[in-house]
């Protein structure tokens, strides 16, 4: 079985850009185009070559700034026919990257509205007798920050740099499916609280196995069944468990399966 | 009626009460008592709920009022109500409401132009999650359906009302924070044009330095106060963003 993830649920060609502008501490404001596209293009190869449904989006934000890089080339002195001076070619990325961005911010806090009031409870009509169902209290989540698709795919491209070249001439295709891998993952997350991610890859025996397990993970944070953090920007990533979703997760899973 | 009984049957009806009671309710109720009094009388609850340091305070929220919990007893709340916990949402779903809350009404298509991905998957668990509701249908080719954020949205983030909301940066201020982004400035039709440039073309187009910083000065208060106002209204009433053309 093959999965198709759905990009959707992650973040889309502005997050991807805003990201790298981020990354490589560029200003936002004169933004060098010609490597920023080329940084961009070797992301969009490597979501298409996880066979990830790569979105229409990505592809055609990867056509806007081929497009805003060749009228960079253009001599400067094209006038339009009005007279008027040409407009920066980047003005229009750099409004849309700006609009996002505060939208963005206004999630970030509304999330953070959302993990405080997580804390307050209210009455409710049914209280839902059946709810009542003391037992051991959910942990606390493991805090900081989740990490963004962009980030797991950076650190991913690190691992396969690593990783050992396939043997040629051997065509034993181990069957490693994607589902196998999330149960792997589920169940050494029962058994230590957190899996760190480079370890997770060092175990892997060939490049396919890395990629399933990459695979593995991104489902795996799609369901919500993990969560993928990272405390600060180049320090390690790991994976902790969510309780509350792992047994519909693996429920799911097993019906999958069938 | 006196101001102890008032307040004893609206701490009776904040009680029993599953959703937030808005002030119209409470009136319909505690006839023929006036608005000034029935909002001295919720401050009054509201104080001594803090004063007594109780379990439960009175918190505004949703266009009404409503008794909760205090965030410091929610590990034992939790302990009792293991499966309460719902599911948090997604980073694309909080960007689809911020951006939904700000410019409602509005179309999936507007929203997938700000977000530059498709919505169809987000907007879908988010009506389901009761986030959003349509809200109509626009007046434009395929009349596309328009969607608007409801109470639940409200209750969820702990928000009085939409005035409550988090404070949308204005484009102008965003340039004005990053001393490369002084060099740019939107225009009038909400496009971005790089600042100055237009001032030089305008010297050698004119042929005379005089109109120049003139023409390129001129723009200028009328951005400001644009600006101004649009953040002024973004402090009080989100919606009236929609009229902003980006």
């Amino acid at each position: 079985m093959t999965y198709r993830l759905n990009l959707d649920v992650f973040e889309g060609p502005f997050d991807l850009l805003l990201y790298l502008i981020k990354k490589n501490e560029i200003d936002i404001y004169d933004i060098p185009i010609a490597s920023l596209l080329e940084e961009f293009l070797a992301y969009v190869e490597m979501i298409r070559e996880l066979d990830l449904d790569v979105a229409g989006e990505f592809i055609l934000m990867g056509a806007t700034l081929m497009h805003i890089k060749s009228r960079l080339l253009l001599p400067k002195e094209s006038l339009d026919l009005e007279g008027d001076v040409e407009a920066d070619p980047r003005a229009d990325l750099v409004r849309q990257l700006l609009e996002y961005k505060r939208y963005k911010e206004v999630a970030r806090q509304l999330f953070e509205r959302e993990q405080s009031f997580r804390e307050v409870f209210w009455r409710e009509t049914e209280p839902d007798a059946a709810a009542a169902d003391p037992g051991p209290a959910p942990e606390e989540e493991t805090s900081g920050p989740e990490v963004s698709l962009f980030e797991l795919l950076s650190a991913f491209r690190q691992v396969l740099a690593y990783a050992k070249p396939e043997t040629i001439g051997e065509i034993n295709r181990e069957e490693i499916k994607t589902s196998q891998k999330m149960n792997e993952i589920l169940d050494r997350l029962e058994d230590a609280p957190s899996l760190e991610f480079f370890t997770l890859f060092r175990e892997q025996g060939s490049r396919y196995a890395m990629i399933t397990l990459f695979l593995a993970i991104l489902e795996l944070v799609r369901l919500k069944a993990i969560r993928v953090v990272q405390d600060s920007m180049f320090a390690p990533i790991s994976l902790t468990r969510v309780d509350e979703f792992t047994a519909s997760v693996r429920e799911a899973m097993v019906t999958l399966e069938e | 009626m006196e101001i102890q009984e008032a307040k004893d049957i609206i701490e009776s009806l904040l009680f029993v009460s599953d959703k937030p009671l808005s002030l119209a309710a409470l009136k319909a109720v505690l006839e023929p008592l006036d608005r000034q009094t029935l909002l001295a009388c919720l401050e009054e609850l509201k104080a001594e709920y803090e004063l007594q340091h109780r379990a439960f305070h009175l918190v505004e929220i949703a266009e009404g009022y409503q008794l909760a919990t205090r965030a410091a007893f929610a590990p034992w709340i939790r302990k009792l109500y293991k499966s309460r916990l719902n599911n948090k949402l997604s980073r694309a779903a909080l960007e689809t409401l911020a951006i939904i809350a700000y410019r409602q009404p509005i179309s999936k298509a507007e929203i997938e132009d700000i977000r530059g991905v498709s919505a169809d998957g987000v907007i879908s668990s988010l009506l389901e999650r009761r986030m959003i509701r349509i809200v109509g249908r626009k007046e434009a080719v395929g009349r596309p359906l328009l969607f608007g954020t409801t109470k639940e949205f409200l209750h969820y983030f702990g928000l009085k009302d939409l005035s409550d909301m988090p404070e949308l940066k204005d484009l102008q201020e965003m340039l004005q924070e990053d001393e490369n982004g002084k060099n740019w400035e939107v225009n009038e039709q909400g496009d971005l044009v790089a600042r100055g440039k237009g001032e030089e073309q305008e010297i050698t187009a004119e042929g005379g330095p005089s109109s120049g910083p003139e023409a390129a000065a001129e723009p200028q208060p009328q951005q400001q106060s644009e600006a101004a106002g649009d953040s002024d209204a973004a402090a009080s009433e989100p919606v009236s963003e929609k009229t902003e053309t980006v």
